[in-house]
Formats: structure tokens, C-alpha cells, sequence
């Protein structure tokens, strides 16, 4: 009793933390009857008012729909045509950009090549009935950027459905050479080479959405083709049109099996290692490493590459092929032993072929299910393993990436996001951008079928959750709460629509969770150890190791860790001539580079290479390290601003007194060389390179009455936008980094170079600021947050995607963001060249800069000529796409290399469009001069925007005052390092200016 | 880094008091022969306490003497960075200025907070004390870094930072209040969030100090009389932890003076217009982005004998039996 009394709090409060964890861990789950009290809706008009005006509405239907549609109207596939075109048989052709090829690939005759963008070929053709039709192309890839081939096809002057304008064709890629190892045992990747070759394909999704090749519906009668090239060039040798194809199932194949007679082998194993892949469509599909016990082959001290694929095995279409022989004729039956722990629950698929064709319809979509831990798929069906007729000899086997299963599903949740942001807006057209979550909108009378509109949205995605569970996802899987915290946050909206105006930000976030989970399902990863073709009494292997041998594993891993260098990357020479190379980058960044290097640089030029990683942003250690004699010989990854301290110091080796010098700086902009030029000299070279661009959604801006070619081009078009943008509630964006005063300057800058004002006079011994140019451009900066009061401090991101800021001015951080993090936009918003100012001559003066990180050689080094290869090697072209390609299918779009080559840039396969814009942007590209002292104009840049924009001070006063300030401080410098100063007589002005030093 | 500095400061005036004491080296000598064991128990710490805190002490105040740019060899020229320490560089009297008005609000309020909250925790009973010295304690050991995530998004100048959005939201003000940018509001930005974060070491102590005044101290004091709890803290609990006031003096003092992470976490270095700008943030940026080293030891160099002077201070006034 006395006990009871004692611990009565202790109980009480225990049996209420378990009694909310109970109700928390019941509440978790979903209800899979929330959709029982929903109304069905037959004749809803779900369309919005703004559908008319919306982007989508402009778009083709997406072939899904396309095909629907069309079978609703009762249009049936073919049969028995087939027809043959010879690619030189063709009706009209582009003017430019065709080339005709002859004997190529050992084929005789004549074919036609498209060689440039948008260069194209037309046919006609003509079928004798109305119904579908499928097409198919042998092709010829040529030489280009290394990026798979995308053509499209119009039928009588029109896309169909808007996957035709985007359709894939891969080139081909095999490993030159064995694996090899570096000298502490591990194993490296060989490298991938381009195998040219005539090759067939149908025309089929891109995406691999679609399981099968794209119908198109014919009437009888004549037609004009159209192939446009929209990327690489490729030669054509036939265009194929015939009746859709009929893959028999496997039940039917097996009854022809059994009347031919083919009999099952006996006792054979073929066991084909996946990572000796002989063919693959694409030099990033490559082996990885696995530490898996009964990954074969496994080497416990070193590591070894025993598996392929992996995460980068992913898009639709991506294939990887085997070569294997059969010793006897027969039955066997195939299997493979595979990792899919990628997505969460949810199968990934295959298209599994043999000899270059699908043997059975089963095999056009085989499931991989997902598993925390290896396993082994043996093909087959509920009822039994399939067996496979192969004849003696030689065979391949194929693996493509396929989406078909759950693309119907993406497709379903894109649609209805699009809904989605289109009542959001409608709402926004309502309540305005900041409502008052308190006022009654009257949401439901104002928007036409508000709360049906709501539910049919929620039963899509209901559905769509029904369809995965057909599909093999286990209930509960963390993957499907997306979906249903969307549908239970849709009918709470319809429940009570006045708490809408509310959380409208939620709205937002739960598009953009949904399209996120679209992109995540998009992935279909798998990694392969091995593939098996074996006689049906033969015994499978275990596909993982018990759970002992794996911690034995795990064990052992951690013990070796603790006599293993691990300091350094790859290759470690020691006592030998060898270039100390540190990267200020992650991890993974440094193991692309040290890859590359091992496999071209060092394979190439003898030169062998140390890399070592430093941590980012923190180059004072460059510094110490310097003063303690430890200096490597070149740099990586070092920011903008840096290498003028160490040239000053007289620590860095001047590149320009190497003799190729300037074919490597005609790599980059003109202007992106300027912050590296001191006295004379060039002291580092730019690997990647910011931007800045101006970001609008074209949805709102249209909406607004802006139409895609009003967008502004210069400052005073913003500023006539300005007030039209805050009275509908919205605002335009011009950063200002409120704890990184050195960015100021680069937001500055653009003001001033417009206006062709310099930061700097007399060769760097003066500042400019007081300038008239400079005090208008200033005036103008700091305008903007006067007189025109735009936010001074915004996340433009979150903005941008909710509407309240459409149109902005943003770098390339933000176009990463966008491009990954905000799914439900893609499409929707579009990225234009900075706005400028017009110049006399009619031109728009669009300059701005960029900053981003540089490559530097120390003057330390003994191997100055070996480091210059290096660095000459790393910024080139060449290299610097393959690391933009190898970055991103490791690490995915989030780690887009923009990288300042411009020849590499227009290689990485980023859109067209975005390139383009770029590229326009780059025209203008003007970095500002770093001179001696330069820190001190960055900081009173920062600080005359405070004193003008908080504080109300006059702008020629503020500027005046900082100028005195600044001017001091250069001065000071220079004495300091013994250069002439400005006060030193106006002779070295002259000297200065006449020789030319700038 | 406080504790080494502080430590340092006991030190160095410690060794001259003792000195006249032993008078002769070769008594020294033979004294310590007598006690090596104790000695023996003292090497290790003196040793690292020598590497790492007198020795870059000594090569600081030798460094303030010269020109040095880490990269070249340092170059003796004499008195000149005090020169224009004292003399050319307004900005560094403004960072004094700005220390020290920082130093006298949240050097005593938070030495007296930290007190008054650990004589509070000290009230309660022992089981749940634990938890209410983890709370406050907490703050002090996160790092700058870490909560300064938290203090952005507060303090944001966004419309949609939580200050402001609620300022906004009751119709306080109608457009966003940069507080971070300000040259108003910055400084007692820095000071909220350092009084925040400082229970630290000093509030440990306390607390570890006010655990072990002995028990017949205050039965002894309600039998002369003692009425109210007030009564106990001022003339018993007080008296009998001042060592650990001492201490706690000393930390607060060495911490306020030293106040940079914070500043630089919230308001950027420099901050706008150098209204945030502490001795240690004009040390760094002479350090780090100028990278005169020999400017940044005299800074060095002035800051410590502030502390010392200051500890002088302390020990004049709390130190007296």
C-alpha cells in the first residue's frame, strides 16, 4: 500500500505516456475506408477557369491519355501490315544539318544521317486501314556528346500525344579493358567506351511509361512523316511501320514448346557474373561494389567490384546486356540474384530479352520485389518457373529499365497535382497571397464545384493506392503515406472548406510531397550479382547470408578500418614522384576526380597523382599549411576570392608563363578570368561558374497579362512590373543575403556593370564608387528596396512556389532547387537572361558575374610542368563532362556540375533551353576585378546598402564616405606589399594604363 | 578556449606571489626533490598547460611585435601595431566599445541569473533536478552553429520570421523589421541570445556549490533566528559558496569578453556597419581575412591583459579572505 502510494505518480504518468502512444500508434495508420463516405460524381465539370489560359491546356494529352481516348472511340489495333521504308526514300528533308552517309557499319548503300538540331527527314507513307500502328527505326548513332540520341515524330504536321516529341535511343557502350586495381588492392571501374553499330528500336516512351511500343492512330490513306532530330546525330538505315505487335503469353508458348517437343537438360549451371556485362546503353551503368558475404565474387581486404548497376541503374530505358553460351540444347529455366532496397516496398521492373527479343509477353515487365537484403528471382508465375527453349551456342541476354507498371499511377498523381496547383490559384485569384485565415471566403459559392472538385482528387489518388497494393506493395509501406496523408488532407479541405484559406501553404507542400514521390518512384534502381541459366532439377543458391555472417562481416570491416589508410583516394604512392593534388570538396565529389585521373590522366601522362580531401570553404588551412612547408602542388575547389591572396604573397605559380596558356583560357568567358589577374598575371583558372538568371512562373505571369515575350528584359521593365505585381498581393525578388555581407557586392555588381561602371580605377590603387556611373547604379540597387519596396529578406524558393514571388531574380542554387525540389512546377516556370539595361547602341547590356570555385598551382611545387598537365587536363572539356555526367547519375540532378568549360557545358546533358539561356547569359558574363585590399569595397558595399536602405541616409553622402574609407585601406595594402600606390605620382597611372596592365 | 584562457590568467599571476616566497632557486630545488611525488602528479597537466596555452601566449605577445603575413617571415617592427592600434584604427576602439558595453549588461545579468537559477534548482527535489539543469545547461554547450538555426528563423527579417510575422500578425508593424540587419537591434540581438547561452561552466559550479553547503549550517541559522528563506540565502548559502562566485566570476567575465561566435553566427562578419563588431571579431577578421597576424597578436595581446586586469578586479572584490 505504502509502496502503491509512493510510485503513484510514476504509474499514473506511465500509464498515460503508454495510453498516447497506443492512441499515437493506432491514430498512424490510415483508414483504408475514409473514401466509403465520399459521393461518386458522374458529370463533374472539373475543368477550372484558368485551364484555358494554363500551359497544360496548350500541351499534347501524354500518350496514356492519348491511348485511352482512343480506345474509347472504339479504334482497334491493326493487323497483318508491315511496311519498310528505306530512309533514302525520302519525300522532303531539311536544307541544313543531313548529311548522307554510305557503307556505314559494313551495311552497303546509302542511308540518310541528321546530324544538327532540328534537322529532319519526312516520308509518306500509306496504310490501307484506320487503327493503330506501331513504328521502328534502325539507327546508327554517330560520334556526338556521348548523351543517348532523342528524336521526334510528327504525323501529318502534329505530335500526337507529347511523348513523340521525345524519343530515345541509346547508343552503345562496352569496357575497353579488364578492371584494375591500384595499389592497395582495390578495384577500379575500366573505362567505358562507345561501340558503334546498327541498331533497332521501336518508338517507345522514353520514360519507359508505356509497357509497350506507342500505337498511333492511322487513318486509311496516305501520310507524311516526320523524324526531327532534337539531339545527337544518328544515321537512318529503314523506318518500319506494321501492325502492333502480338507477343504471345507464356501459356501459349509453352503449348508450342510441348508440341515441338523440346525437353528439359540435365544437371547444367551457367552462372553469368553481372558486372562482366558486355554492352550497355549508357557509360554510367557500371559495377559497384557490394559487401554482401555471398556477393561474388568478394575480396574481404580490398575493394572489389562484384556487382552492377546500382542506384544509377534507374531511368527508363536504361539497359545493360550479357553474353552467354549454352553447352546444350533445351529447356532452362533463368534467374538472377539482386538487390532492390531502393524503393521502399514497391517492385521495380524489367524488360528481360533473349537474343534481342522478348521471348514471352510475361517477360515484357518482370517484377523485382523489393527487400532490405538480397535475393534471388526466379522468372516465373504464381504457378510455375518458366522455362526457356535456347538452342546451343552463343546467346545474350538483355535487362532494360521499365516503368510500365506504376507509370499509369504517376501519370494519375501528376494529373491531378496539375488540378491541384490550378485551384490553388483560383483560390489565390479569391483570397489574395496573404489571407486572413479568420475571414469567411465563401470558398465554396465563389469556386464552381469546390468540394466535388476536392473529392474526385482525392479518389484519384485513393486509386491510385488501391493500384499499388494490386501491384505488389505491402500494405504499409512507408512509401504509400504520402499518398494517404494527400487524400486525408484533400477531404479535410472538402469537409470544411473555410479552414482552406488557411493552409494554403499546405496545399503547396502537399503538391510538392506528391510530385516528389512521383520523381522518387521514377528511379527504379536495382543492383545485380549474378545471373543464373540452369536445368530445371538443378538446386538454386541461397540468395543472402544468414544474419551471423553478415555482423562477421560487418566485424571484420570495422577491424580493418583501424589499420587501413583511408586518407587518401585510390592509388596512394609513397616515395615516388608524385602530385599532391587537395580537393576542397565532399567525398564523393574527390572519388569521381580520383577515379578519372587513375583511369585517364595518370594512364595518359605517366604523371602519378595523390588526392587528398580538405574540407570546404575553410581555406585558411591552405594557408597554414603553406606556412608550415606542407603546401600541395595544386588546389582544387578553391573560392573565387582566394587566389589573389596567395598571389600577392607571392605563392603561386603565374599560368600565363606557361606557353599554351591562352588556348586554355579561350576555354572559359573572357570575363571569367578576370578576378585571377594580378599585376601581370594569372594565377588560377575557374572550374565551375555561378549565374544569375531571372526565374518567372508562367502560369501567374500570364495570368497576370504578361505573355512569355513581355517578360522584362531590362530594369525599367521590372520596375513597371513592380507595382502591377504588389496590387495583385505579389512581389518581385531581388536577393540580398542578410548574414553574408560579401554577397553584396555581387548584387551590386550587375547595377554597375550595366551601366559600364568599374568597381576600381588606375589599374586597382583607387576606388570608382564615386563615380556618377556607380552612384546611378547604386541609386538603383538600393531603389528597389526604397522606393519600389520590395522584401529585403525572403526565401525566394518557398515564395516562388506558392506564388507570392513569380517572378525573380535567382542563381544557380535556386535553379538546382527548382529543378529537383519543386516537381509540381516542372514546366511551369522558365529561366531568362538577366534583365539589363539599353545601351546606346540598341543592345541590352546584360552584365553580371559569377563567382564560383578555381583550380591553383602552388609555387612550392617541384613539378610545375606536371601540375599545369593537370590542371590543364582537369578544366578541359572532355574531363570536365565526364565528371558532370559521373556527379549526377551518382548523386543526381542536386549535384549538377556547372562547370564554367563552355565547350562541357554545351555537352552535359542539361534541357536545350536552360543551356541556351545560359549561354546568352554568359555573353555578358563579367566577373569583378579582386584586387589587393578588394575585401575591404566587398564589406562597404554591404554596408552603404544598410545605411541607405535602414537607416535613410543619403546615397552620394553614404557613398562618398565609404569610398574615403575604402581608398585608404588599398592604399595601405599596397604599401604593405610594396606596390606603387596612387599617391606615388600619376607616372605609373600612365605606365599603367599604357602598357596595358589590365 | 575560456577555460585555457582563464586558466592561463590564474597562472601567470599565481607564479610571481609564489616566487618571493621560496627565495632562493637551490630551496626550490631541494623542495621539489622533497615532494617530487606531488610533482609527478602535477607533470602531465603542467606539461600540456605549457605546449598549449603559455607557450602560444608567449609566441603571441613576441608575434605583436612583428609584421607577418603567415606566408613570408615575420619582420620586427617594433611598436607600430600598438601604434595604430591606439591611434588609426577607429574601428577597433568601436569594437571595444561595443565589448564592453556587451561585457557590463551580460556579464552581471547573466552571473546573477546563473545564480539565482541555480539556488532555485537547488530548491527542488533531488529527483527532478536533473532535468531542470540539463534545460538550462544545454544552451550553453550547443554550438554557436547549431542554435543559430534556430535564433535566424526567430530573429528572420523575412515577413514570415516568427518575430516578425507575429509583430506583423498584432499590428505592431506593418513591413518586416530587419533585426539582423539593424544597426539598432543587433546588439541586443547578441546580448538575448548570449544571456540565453550562458549557464554555463559558472552555473554548474554554482549549483555543485550550493549541494555541498553543509545542512547544520542552516539548522544552526533557523535556531539563531533565521526567518525566511531570503535570510538563509544572504547570510548563509552566499558566504559559504563563494568560491564557487569566485569562480563563476571569473568564467562569465572571460566568456563576455570573448563573445564572437554568436555574433558572427547571427549577424554575418562583418556585421552591418561593424555594429556587432567584438575585440574577437576585429582579431579574426585581421587574422583571417586580411591575414596580418602580427595585428591580430596585438589584438590578442590587449584583449588578454584586459582579462587579466578585469580578473584583478574580481579577485579585489570577491576574493578577500
Amino acid at each position: 500500500m505504502r509502496l502503491l502510494r509512493k510510485y503513484m505518480i510514476s504509474l499514473v504518468v506511465l500509464a498515460l505516456l503508454s495510453a498516447s502512444f497506443v492512441w499515437w500508434n493506432n491514430s498512424r495508420s490510415f483508414s483504408d475506408v475514409a473514401m466509403a463516405g465520399v459521393p461518386e460524381y458522374s458529370n463533374i465539370d472539373e475543368s477550372s477557369v484558368l485551364e484555358k489560359g494554363s500551359i497544360s491546356n496548350k500541351l499534347e494529352p501524354s500518350y496514356l491519355k492519348y491511348y485511352e481516348n482512343m480506345q474509347n472511340d472504339g479504334v482497334k489495333d491493326t493487323e497483318g501490315f508491315q511496311l519498310t521504308i528505306p530512309s533514302m526514300n525520302y519525300s522532303a528533308i531539311s536544307q541544313k544539318g543531313t548529311k548522307t552517309e554510305s557503307n556505314l557499319g559494313g551495311v552497303a548503300g546509302e542511308v540518310i544521317a541528321l546530324m544538327d538540331e532540328s534537322s529532319w527527314a519526312e516520308y509518306t507513307i500509306s496504310v490501307p486501314q484506320d487503327g493503330f500502328y506501331q513504328f521502328g527505326v534502325k539507327y546508327y548513332a554517330l560520334a556526338g556528346k556521348r548523351s543517348s540520341i532523342i528524336r521526334s515524330l510528327m504525323i501529318d504536321g502534329a505530335y500526337p500525344f507529347s511523348q513523340s516529341k521525345k524519343m530515345e535511343f541509346q547508343r552503345m557502350w562496352k569496357e575497353t579493358d579488364k578492371s584494375w586495381f591500384d595499389n592497395q588492392g582495390n578495384e577500379f571501374n575500366p573505362k567505358r567506351e562507345e561501340v558503334f553499330g546498327w541498331q533497332y528500336r521501336e518508338f517507345r516512351d522514353a520514360e519507359a511509361k508505356a509497357a509497350e511500343p506507342f500505337r498511333y492512330y492511322l487513318k486509311k490513306g496516305n501520310h507524311t512523316i516526320r523524324i526531327i532530330n532534337i539531339r545527337e546525330p544518328a544515321a537512318i538505315a529503314e523506318l518500319k511501320v506494321y501492325s502492333p505487335e502480338k507477343i504471345p503469353t507464356y501459356a501459349e508458348l509453352k503449348k508450342e514448346y510441348e508440341a515441338k517437343g523440346y525437353k528439359p537438360v540435365q544437371d547444367k549451371q551457367i552462372k553469368i557474373q553481372a558486372e562482366t556485362s558486355t554492352l550497355r546503353s549508357d557509360p554510367t551503368l557500371k559495377r559497384i561494389e557490394d559487401r554482401e558475404p555471398l556477393t561474388e565474387p568478394l575480396n574481404p581486404d580490398a575493394i572489389t567490384l562484384n556487382s552492377f548497376g546500382g542506384v544509377g541503374w534507374r531511368n527508363g530505358g536504361q539497359w545493360a546486356e550479357w553474353e552467354f553460351e549454352v553447352p546444350e540444347s533445351g529447356l532452362y529455366e533463368i534467374g538472377a540474384r539482386y538487390g532492390q532496397w531502393y524503393l521502399n516496398g514497391i517492385p521495380v521492373q524489367r524488360r528481360v530479352m533473349i537474343d534481342g527479343k522478348i521471348p514471352f509477353k510475361e517477360m515484357n515487365e518482370t517484377k523485382f520485389p523489393y527487400k532490405a537484403e538480397w535475393q534471388i528471382n526466379k522468372f516465373g508465375n504464381e504457378e510455375e518457373l518458366f522455362q526457356f527453349y535456347l538452342e546451343k551456342g552463343k546467346h545474350s541476354i538483355r535487362m532494360e529499365t521499365q516503368v510500365a507498371g506504376v507509370g499509369g499511377m504517376m501519370e494519375t498523381i501528376v494529373d491531378a497535382t496539375h488540378k491541384m496547383s490550378l485551384l490553388n490559384r483560383e483560390i489565390i485569384q479569391v483570397t489574395g497571397t496573404n489571407p486572413d485565415p479568420n475571414g469567411d471566403w465563401k470558398l465554396d459559392k465563389n469556386i464552381p464545384n469546390l468540394v466535388p472538385r476536392l473529392h474526385l482528387m482525392a479518389r484519384a489518388v485513393d486509386d491510385v493506392i488501391k493500384q499499388l497494393y494490386t501491384f505488389g506493395v505491402k500494405e504499409g509501406s512507408s512509401d504509400v503515406s504520402t499518398l494517404y496523408e494527400a487524400r486525408d488532407r484533400l477531404l479535410d479541405m472538402a469537409e470544411d472548406t473555410s479552414t482552406i484559406p488557411g493552409r494554403l501553404v499546405q496545399f503547396t507542400d502537399l503538391q510538392s510531397s506528391l510530385g516528389l514521390w512521383v520523381n522518387g518512384l521514377a528511379k527504379q534502381s536495382m543492383v545485380l550479382d549474378y545471373i543464373l541459366v540452369q536445368s530445371p532439377d538443378h538446386s538454386w543458391p541461397a540468395p543472402a547470408a544468414p544474419w551471423y555472417t553478415r555482423l562477421g562481416t560487418s566485424v571484420r570491416d570495422l577491424g580493418m578500418s583501424f589499420t587501413k589508410d583511408y586518407s587518401g583516394i585510390g592509388n596512394v604512392y609513397k616515395d615516388e614522384k608524385v602530385l599532391d593534388v587537395w580537393v576542397a570538396r565532399g567525398r564523393d565529389w574527390v572519388e569521381i576526380i580520383k577515379q578519372m585521373v587513375d583511369e585517364e590522366f595518370t594512364a595518359e601522362t605517366g604523371i602519378k597523382v595523390n588526392i587528398n580531401t580538405v574540407p570546404a570553404n575553410q581555406m585558411q588551412v591552405l594557408l597554414l599549411a603553406n606556412t608550415a612547408g606542407l603546401a600541395p602542388d595544386v588546389a582544387l575547389g578553391v573560392d573565387g576570392e582566394v587566389p589573389i591572396d596567395y598571389a600577392v604573397r607571392n605563392s603561386l605559380v603565374n599560368l600565363n608563363s606557361f606557353p599554351d596558356y591562352k588556348e586554355v583560357a579561350a576555354r572559359f568567358r573572357p570575363g571569367a578570368l578576370i578576378p585571377y589577374k594580378y599585376n601581370g598575371g594569372d594565377y588560377a583558372l575557374p572550374e565551375n561558374q555561378n549565374f544569375s538568371m531571372l526565374f518567372y512562373r508562367k502560369d501567374i505571369m500570364e495570368q497576370l497579362g504578361i505573355s512569355e515575350d513581355k517578360i522584362p528584359n531590362t530594369w525599367q521593365e521590372v520596375m513597371d512590373l513592380i507595382p502591377l505585381l504588389q496590387q495583385n498581393g505579389m512581389d518581385f525578388y531581388y536577393p540580398h543575403a542578410p548574414l553574408n555581407p560579401n554577397l553584396a557586392i555581387n548584387e551590386f555588381a550587375p547595377f554597375l556593370f550595366q551601366q559600364n561602371g568599374e568597381f576600381y580605377k588606375n589599374n586597382g590603387t583607387r576606388s570608382d564608387l564615386d563615380s556618377t556611373k556607380a552612384l546611378d547604379a547604386m541609386k538603383m540597387w538600393t531603389g528597389l528596396f526604397t522606393n519600389y519596396k520590395i522584401n529585403k529578406d525572403a526565401n525566394f524558393y518557398n515564395r516562388f512556389r506558392s506564388g507570392e514571388m513569380p517572378i525573380g531574380v535567382a542563381d544557380y542554387n535556386t535553379y538546382v532547387l527548382l529543378s529537383t525540389a519543386a516537381p509540381e512546377l516542372s514546366g511551369w516556370w522558365g529561366m531568362k537572361p538577366m534583365p539589363g539595361m539599353k545601351q546606346a547602341d540598341g543592345k541590352i547590356n546584360r552584365s553580371t558575374g559569377g563567382l564560383a570555385q578555381t583550380g591553383i598551382i602552388f609555387n612550392d611545387t617541384e613539378m610545375k610542368d606536371q601540375a599545369w598537365e593537370f590542371l590543364k587536363w582537369w578544366t578541359g572539356a572532355d574531363a570536365q563532362e565526364r565528371f558532370g555526367s559521373e556527379l549526377e547519375s551518382l548523386l543526381g540532378v542536386e549535384a549538377r556540375w556547372n562547370t564554367a568549360n563552355i565547350e562541357a557545358l554545351k555537352r552535359l546533358p542539361w534541357q536545350q533551353s536552360d543551356i541556351d539561356a545560359i549561354m546568352e547569359q554568359w555573353e555578358w558574363f563579367k566577373e569583378r576585378e579582386v584586387v589587393l585590399g578588394g575585401y575591404y569595397t566587398t564589406r562597404h558595399i554591404a554596408n552603404m546598402w544598410n545605411e541607405i536602405v535602414l537607416n535613410g541616409k543619403q546615397a552620394r553622402e553614404t557613398v562618398e564616405l565609404g569610398v574615403r574609407e575604402i581608398n585608404k585601406e588599398l592604399r595601405k595594402k599596397r604599401e604593405e606589399f610594396g606596390m606603387p600606390t596612387d599617391e606615388s605620382g600619376g607616372k605609373s597611372e600612365a605606365t599603367a594604363q599604357g602598357g596595358g596592365l589590365r | 578556449m575560456s577555460m585555457k584562457i582563464s586558466a592561463a590568467t590564474d597562472a601567470v599571476h599565481a607564479q610571481p606571489e609564489r616566487l618571493p616566497e621560496v627565495g632562493k632557486w637551490a630551496q626550490l630545488w631541494i623542495d621539489i626533490k622533497k615532494n617530487r611525488v606531488s610533482y609527478y602528479f602535477l607533470a602531465p597537466f603542467l606539461l600540456l598547460f605549457t605546449l598549449f596555452t603559455i607557450v602560444p601566449i608567449i609566441t603571441s605577445f613576441g608575434m605583436s611585435f612583428t609584421y607577418y603575413n603567415i606566408i613570408e617571415k615575420p619582420r620586427f617592427i617594433g611598436f607600430s601595431n600598438y601604434k595604430l592600434l591606439f591611434v588609426d584604427d577607429d574601428i577597433f576602439m568601436k569594437a571595444v566599445g561595443i565589448t564592453l558595453k556587451f561585457a557590463i549588461i551580460t556579464g552581471p545579468i547573466g552571473y546573477i541569473m546563473a545564480f539565482l537559477l541555480a539556488w532555485l534548482i537547488s530548491q527542488i527535489p533531488i529527483k527532478y533536478r536533473f532535468f531542470y539543469t540539463l534545460c538550462f545547461y544545454t544552451p550553453s554547450i550547443t554550438s554557436a552553429t547549431a542554435m543559430s538555426v534556430v535564433w535566424l528563423y526567430m530573429f528572420s527579417g523575412d515577413r514570415r520570421g516568427m518575430l516578425n510575422y507575429w509583430l506583423i500578425e498584432l499590428g505592431i508593424i506593418n513591413e518586416p523589421y530587419l533585426f539582423l540587419q539593424n544597426v539598432n537591434s543587433i546588439v541586443p540581438v547578441i546580448i538575448f541570445v548570449s544571456l540565453w547561452m550562458s549557464m554555463g561552466v559558472g552555473f554548474l559550479a554554482f549549483l555543485a556549490g550550493l549541494q555541498n553547503v553543509p545542512k547544520d549550517l542552516y539548522e544552526a541559522g533557523s535556531i539563531d533566528g533565521i526567518k525566511y528563506r531570503w535570510q538563509e540565502l544572504i547570510y548563509i548559502t552566499i558566504p559559504a559558496v563563494k568560491p564557487q562566485l569566485l569562480f563563476g566570476a571569473v568564467m562569465q567575465v572571460v566568456s563576455a569578453l570573448q563573445v564572437f561566435e554568436v555574433s558572427m553566427q547571427l549577424v554575418g562578419l562583418p556585421s552591418p556597419l561593424y555594429a556587432g563588431h567584438t575585440i574577437m571579431a576585429h582579431l579574426w577578421d585581421y587574422a583571417f581575412i586580411r591575414f596580418e597576424m602580427g595585428y591580430a597578436s596585438a589584438i590578442a595581446v590587449l584583449l588578454f591583459c584586459l582579462m587579466l586586469g578585469l580578473n584583478r578586479v574580481i579577485f579585489k572584490v570577491l576574493g578577500r579572505d
